[in-house]
């Protein structure tokens, strides 16, 4: 059995998110506003979202006749470990601070990503998220989220 | 006059010159390092300049962009691995040059050049973009709408081969930036009653994630398989008068096709490198020595790529439309800044207009200082882990996505933006015209509106004023003339199959 292209998949999602937001455009909650000659605010998302139905739709159907390509066993572990460690590392950051956080993270991408020096990877850990904190934090004044713990941090 | 010493003082304060220094040595930094190219670059320094002022913001910027440009050659002849796209036509002469010895000599050719293509293209922003400017002032909101379509469809047009999927990807980022108030009406659209979502959808997180985490997830799905990889002696050293002598043609024409091709929406410093590199093979009198390690192809390839960084501001300063994505970016960084580019800004803020001239000969000049002394020290830097260097992009990148706002929400769209970026990569989606998409959004729809009102309603009265309509014809025969060449291309291939049946 052939499997479709990621081109394809790409392609389909877009064209179910354009339909569903092209209806959408049609929900009462637009009708309020009908300035700017009778163009009220959803004209020009109308217009985008229907280029973007066809587009997507054409897109589908030339992604089929690519073959199918994507990674597999080890590599396809190590991109999704990625993107759910930055993802974990982001809802952290709110959670339990940047700082705190940050040490985390630094910590063990280096490591998910197959760098296993670990005096050095704990040594960037413990003094780049110090370094970058304190900086903006009381330096340059650019308040980062803190724990629920510590007042400073 | 006034304006014009107003623009020599801002640069001569300790901050800008401080912010030119840094931005030039970080730039060369970045753009070493392969893969970190001019966005993530600027993207990376973002959060620093949210404490400075508009103009060493401004300078930090741009001597990241000049910088990066001239630092990717480095690496490029060092170990073979152009450190940014647009260093990869340097690669062909430089890498031989190193294998011979003469990776000093090859260093001193790539500064020199990069610095007067660079030089020359700040002379082309001096001239063009006042002129522009002024042209620009009897603009109507229609011509504001052809002019974005216009952009925005040759942005989408130079993804080769993928044009489809470059002309989604533009509809996709013009669609984003309309979430959120409607500028004209004030009612709230696709928020789909969630306050956060009220604000919109910025254009910085977004580039973030497109940029700066989707660079991250690239590399983790490249399985890294260690390459044997030369580290020449590096040094610098410049090549006598007479060997410039005969080159004086090539540097001249290259600089000129690098500043037209920059001023161009959609085309780039890599584009410009290939052109003015396939120029000098064919009209060369050393063309037969090109890629064997002649100075020529790096006196084309490096003039031209630096000649496009002054050219690229012609429409981002004069109409307030990037050509790429590290012009939006630095478009973006402006209206941070409480800029607005455009005609305007020649006439209420010319001082700044011309403090950003002064920046930029600044940098390229100090890129030459930069480049004399720094070159070894540079090639060092390759040798930092990568892994290690992505954490510190993605923390550092993260920054710059919560520190616009201070709202949590912008590290989520960051993360989303980075995953459907890593995606649009690893599919051939090209980015620069979602992003590009969002920058000219609000412009494109306001302008749309407001035309529809002057009109009256009518859409076609859009097709009577004379640029408007030029913009029009070439927007329609950009997008017309890939299926009419397909359909050429059909065509003539059977008229050869034909011949070659009936000469059997």
């Amino acid at each position: 059995m052939t499997r479709v292209s990621w081109t394809t998949v790409i392609g389909a999602v877009s064209l179910l998110v354009a339909a569903y937001l092209f209806y959408h455009t049609f929900d009462p909650v637009y009708d309020v506003s009908i300035v700017t000659a009778g163009r009220g605010p959803v004209f020009f998302p109308r217009i985008l979202l229907a280029l973007m139905l066809v587009l997507s739709l054409a897109v589908t159907i030339e992604g089929l006749r690519l073959p199918h390509r994507f990674f597999s066993g080890r590599t396809l572990l190590i991109v999704v470990s990625t993107i759910a460690l930055t993802g974990l590392y982001i809802g952290a950051i709110t959670a339990v601070g940047f700082l705190i956080a940050t040490v985390l993270y630094v910590f063990a991408l280096p490591f998910l990503l197959g760098y296993r020096n670990v005096p050095v990877i704990g040594a960037v850990a413990a003094i780049y998220p110090l370094t970058v904190w304190y900086l903006f934090d009381k330096v340059f004044l650019i308040i980062l989220p803190s724990s629920p713990w510590f007042d400073s941090f | 006059m006034d304006a014009l010493s107003l623009g020599i003082g801002h640069l001569l304060t300790l901050p800008v010159l401080v912010s030119v220094f840094a931005g030039t040595v970080l730039g060369v930094v970045v753009g070493v390092l392969p893969g970190l190219g001019s966005v993530v670059g600027i993207t990376m320094v973002l959060p620093f300049t949210f404490t400075l002022g508009q103009i060493p913001a401004l300078a930090l910027m741009l001597g990241i962009y000049c910088g990066s440009v001239y630092g990717g050659s480095i690496s490029a002849i060092v170990i073979n691995t152009p450190g940014t796209p647009q260093a990869a036509a340097t690669a062909l002469d430089g890498y031989p040059m190193a294998r011979r010895g003469e990776a000093d000599l090859a260093i001193g050719w790539t500064t020199a050049a990069s610095v007067i293509g660079g030089l020359f293209s700040v002379a082309v922003l001096i001239v063009a973009a006042p002129q522009l400017a002024a042209f620009s002032l009897n603009f109507t909101a229609i011509e504001y709408f052809a002019l974005g379509v216009f952009a925005l469809i040759c942005i989408a047009n130079v993804s080769r081969g993928a044009m489809l999927k470059g002309l989604l990807s533009g509809v996709i980022g013009l669609f984003v930036a309309t979430v959120g108030v409607d500028h004209v009406t004030g009612d709230m659209r696709f928020t789909f009653d969630n306050f956060e979502m009220t604000a919109g959808i910025s254009l910085v997180p977004a580039i973030v994630g497109l940029f700066a985490l989707s660079e991250v997830f690239v590399r983790a799905s490249e399985t890294h398989v260690l390459k044997e990889q030369s580290m020449f002696r590096v040094g610098f050293r410049l090549p006598p008068w007479s060997e410039w002598k005969p080159r004086l043609g090539i540097l001249f024409k290259s600089c000129a096709i690098g500043s037209f091709v920059g001023a161009l929406p959609g085309t780039g410093a890599a584009t410009a490198a290939f052109i003015s590199y396939s120029e000098a093979k064919r009209s060369s009198p050393r063309r037969d020595k090109l890629g064997t390690g002649e100075p020529d192809g790096l006196v084309a390839a490096e003039s031209a790529n630096n000649a496009v960084t002054g050219s690229a501001m012609v429409p981002t300063l004069a109409l307030g439309i990037p050509g790429d994505p590290v012009t939006a970016v630095m478009l973006g960084t402006f209206v941070v800044h409480g800029l607005a580019p455009g005609p305007r800004l020649f006439t209420e803020h010319l001082d700044l207009v011309y403090a950003v001239f002064f920046i930029l000969i600044a940098v390229n000049l100090l890129m030459f200082v930069v480049g004399a002394v720094g070159a070894q020290a540079f090639t060092r830097v390759l040798r930092v882990p990568e892994p290690i260097l992505m954490a510190c992009v993605v923390v550092i990148s993260l920054i710059g996505a919560y520190g616009v706002r201070g709202n949590p929400i912008d590290l989520i769209i960051a993360f989303v933006f980075g995953v459907v970026g890593f995606l649009f990569r690893k599919n051939g989606f090209p980015l620069a015209p979602m992003v590009i998409g969002m920058v000219l959004s609000e412009m494109i729809e306001n302008s749309l509106r407001q035309g529809l009102l002057i009109t009256r309603g009518d859409f076609l009265a859009f097709f009577e004023r004379p640029i408007a309509l030029a913009l029009f014809v070439l927007t329609a025969a950009i997008l017309l003339w890939p299926p009419i060449r397909w359909a050429l291309d059909r065509r003539t291939k059977a008229d050869t199959k034909k011949m070659d049946w009936t000469s059997e």
